[in-house]
């Protein structure tokens, strides 16, 4: 327990009590018509807001979703068993929001910010975040020029994601979608231990409890829950909580973005979410529209990725942003980002499906996963060909940029003629040397799970692929040679190599040690 | 769909039906009857929603809600209409909205007033008068409810606004702010 004298608590009570306005308020009421599946009607209320908390006799909170002549359409925050027919609800005046604290990181919490995890109540300062915030404007960001690594070497070679950058994962279940966004979140280990951490923020939407735990046990053997909070609303929970918990995410970020930090938020996915919202939506007999989903289902999206951003260096700029929540003011600091990747599972592979479609159109970049791809032990199953990163290039570093700058196309090139080389038996030697690079650089981008690369060893071993130094390896050891080649790199030239690679830089210096230490590995 | 929009024209049309006929306080008191049985009942919601229900047995169900014998002409032609157009649904909030209407139109306040002990007489006689001030032609009708759990003090509720000053709220007030 905290270490406090009992009269300094009392003293703190006492004034507390003294500063207690205790006088009568008007409140407007109205009366509880229809509660059902997460979902309560009430009669009364004519000023509510759209958004606004609602309070029940009981202390149970709803927010309101529907605005109708003489009735409100609200959704339950708690369980639909503790509301009764003809119980009364209060306005809050208020929006509903979530209690962040530093103490959360560690932390597995409901999307009301509530913990999960059995670890007792938590503590430290706590800022009050609204679940629903307007984005940024655009005189208080700041273009996203700094990478975001994932330790994925497919990713950051090829589709490098920026701090402030909505990166979207899409595939067709199981193919490996919410293994790029957790081995995303170990990555950042680096960052933290080096004392310039990533905050990160894992909000699973309508997964198995099961699952959820075993992704926390994940986190926590590579050490990462240091810096990472989850939100969780499983399948078990109520739809509103389930379509309010990116919310809850987004303003977990938020208060880091907000505070002159980094974070990366992930939404594992933004598909459950759209048919938790679609449920809500449907009990409140909204009108649907394509696929069943309600008009604004694209709206949901767009507003909830927007808050992404990279905020503005300059402090007396960030200080004046907009919408800031009162608990903010003072607190802002600039230079702060919040990176989302967001999560949809496709059926089928049809990217044209109607939310599919939506969120690629919202976020800056796509990583689309296949599962032939996968089944072919191409792992992770990008298809590298169709995936785009829109920020591209400004948020590599420069020795990357350099070094696998061209690894996309002629990548591109190398699956061209592969697919002919299937029907030609004599080739000439310099489209063999291309298909024969092509298959290793193929082979060093295959990567385990939980084993993400640091930058400057990725770009060492990328160096050795795209310039042909394995040419005398056989096709099968090039994973035992890459995993050779780093070992050495690491004990004896750090230093000269992985760290100047890692800050950016790249000479002739470097690449003459990397070719000889290829030549030696090779040698042995 | 905008239930509440379509509740409120059609109890709108009855009250001006009604008033031409000079039964508004006739079916006012219907309609009472039907909100309670509503009240007591709620599963008679359920029973107008089905499909599967006969529409005359709606019908007679609806007609009987209203507690009075007969009931009105002007309430059995409003049930009719209901079920003509497939919005026997709507007779819970139609009943809610003509209720509000002609007290509106009547400048009946209703009064809800929840003590922890028997009110006495002189707090009745206050209450009216403080509302005769904003409303000279109020007429005010009491719901008068007892109820030890708010321990002390006393629950005001005019239409939609409320003034809580029991002893239990301002205890939880307390606690929550402690918190
Ligand atoms: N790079 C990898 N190398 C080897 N196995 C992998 C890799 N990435 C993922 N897997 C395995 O593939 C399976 C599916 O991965 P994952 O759960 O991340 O996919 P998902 O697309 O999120 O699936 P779901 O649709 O069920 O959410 C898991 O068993 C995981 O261990
Ligand atoms: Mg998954």
């Amino acid at each position: 327990m905290d270490n406090i004298k009992t009269s300094e608590v009392s003293q703190v009570l006492l004034n507390q009590l003294k500063q207690m306005d205790t006088r009568l308020k008007f409140e407007e009421v109205g009366e509880v018509l229809q509660v059902s599946d997460g979902v309560v009607r009430i009669y009364g209320l004519l000023n509510a807001e759209a958004g606004e908390l609602l309070e029940f006799d009981n202390g149970e909170h709803a927010v309101v979703m529907n605005l109708e002549v003489d009735n409100v359409g609200a959704v339950l925050l708690g369980s639909t068993d503790r509301i009764k027919e003809g119980m009364a609800v209060k306005r809050t005046g208020r929006i509903a929001s979530i209690d962040v604290s530093e103490q959360m990181l560690g932390r597995v919490v409901d999307p009301l910010g509530q913990p999960i995890d059995g670890l007792g109540p938590i503590g430290g300062e706590k800022v009050e975040m609204p679940l629903e915030r307007k984005a940024p404007g655009v005189i208080y960001r700041q273009p996203v020029n700094e990478p975001l690594q994932t330790g994925i070497k497919s990713i950051d070679a090829m589709i490098p994601i920026g701090r402030g950058q909505r990166e979207l994962i899409i595939g067709d279940r199981q193919t490996g979608k919410t293994a790029i966004a957790i081995d995303t979140i170990i990555n950042q280990r680096g960052n933290y231990e080096a004392g310039h951490p990533i905050y990160c923020i894992y909000v699973a939407i309508g997964q198995k409890g099961s699952t959820v735990a075993s992704i926390v046990n994940i986190l926590k053997a590579h050490k990462a829950m240091d810096y990472t909070i989850v939100v969780s609303a499983t399948a078990a929970v109520s739809a509103p909580l389930q379509y309010f918990a990116p919310f809850a995410g987004a303003a977990i970020g938020e208060y880091f973005r907000d505070t002159g930090r980094s974070a990366l938020v992930v939404y594992d996915d933004l598909s459950k979410q759209a048919v938790a919202y679609r449920e809500v939506s449907l009990i409140l007999r909204r009108p649907s529209g394509r696929e069943a989903y309600p008009g604004d289902v694209f709206y949901l999206h767009s507003r909830l990725l927007e808050r992404a951003a990279r905020i503005i260096d300059q402090q007396e700029v960030a200080e004046k942003m907009n919408d800031l929540p009162e608990s903010l003011k003072g607190r802002v600091k600039g230079g702060g980002s919040l990176t989302a990747l967001p999560l949809i599972e496709t059926q089928a592979g049809d990217v044209s499906a109607y939310i599919p479609t939506n969120v690629i159109s919202i976020t800056d970049g796509q990583i689309f996963l296949e599962t032939d791809l996968f089944n072919q032990g191409f792992r992770p199953a990008i298809n590298v060909g169709i995936s785009v990163s829109r920020v591209g290039g400004s948020a590599q570093i420069k020795s990357m940029k350099k070094v696998a700058g061209t690894l996309k196309i002629s990548q591109a090139q190398y699956r061209e003629l592969e697919a002919f080389a299937k029907f030609s038996s004599d080739m000439d030697p310099v489209t063999a040397m291309t298909i024969d690079k092509g298959r290793k650089n193929n082979k060093l981008l295959i990567q385990p799970q939980y084993s993400p690369m640091p930058v400057g060893e990725q770009i060492a071993i990328l160096y050795c692929g795209i310039n042909g130094l394995l040419k005398d390896v056989p096709l099968d050891e090039v994973q035992a040679f890459q995993s050779r080649f780093l070992d050495n790199l690491r004990s004896f030239h750090k230093d000269d190599v992985i760290d100047v690679l890692a800050s950016g830089k790249i000479s002739d210096e470097v690449t003459d040690i990397i070719r000889k230490v290829a030549a030696e590995t090779i040698g042995h | 769909m905008n239930t509440g929009l379509i509740a409120y024209r059609y109890a709108k049309a009855l009250l001006l039906y009604a008033v031409g006929e000079h039964v508004e306080d006739t079916v006012y008191h219907e309609m009472l009857s039907v909100l309670n049985s509503f009240r007591q009942l709620p599963q008679i919601r359920q029973v107008l929603g089905n499909p599967v229900t006969k529409t005359s047995d709606k019908l007679k169900l609806m007609l009987q809600m209203c507690a009075s014998t007969p009931p009105s002409t002007a309430y059995e032609r409003f049930v009719e209409m209901l079920i003509d157009n497939n919005r026997e649904e709507l007779l819970l909030q139609c009943s809610r909205q003509y209720i509000e209407q002609y007290r509106e139109k009547k400048h009946i306040y209703v009064v809800r007033l929840t003590t922890a002990t028997e009110s006495d007489q002189m707090t009745v006689d206050r209450l009216t008068s403080l509302l005769k001030t904003f409303d000279s032609s109020a007429t005010v009708e009491y719901e008068k409810t007892i109820d030890p759990d708010i321990i002390g003090g006393f629950v005001v509720q005019v239409g939609y606004n409320r003034v809580d000053g029991s002893v239990k709220s301002q205890l939880n007030e307390i606690a929550r702010n402690l918190r």
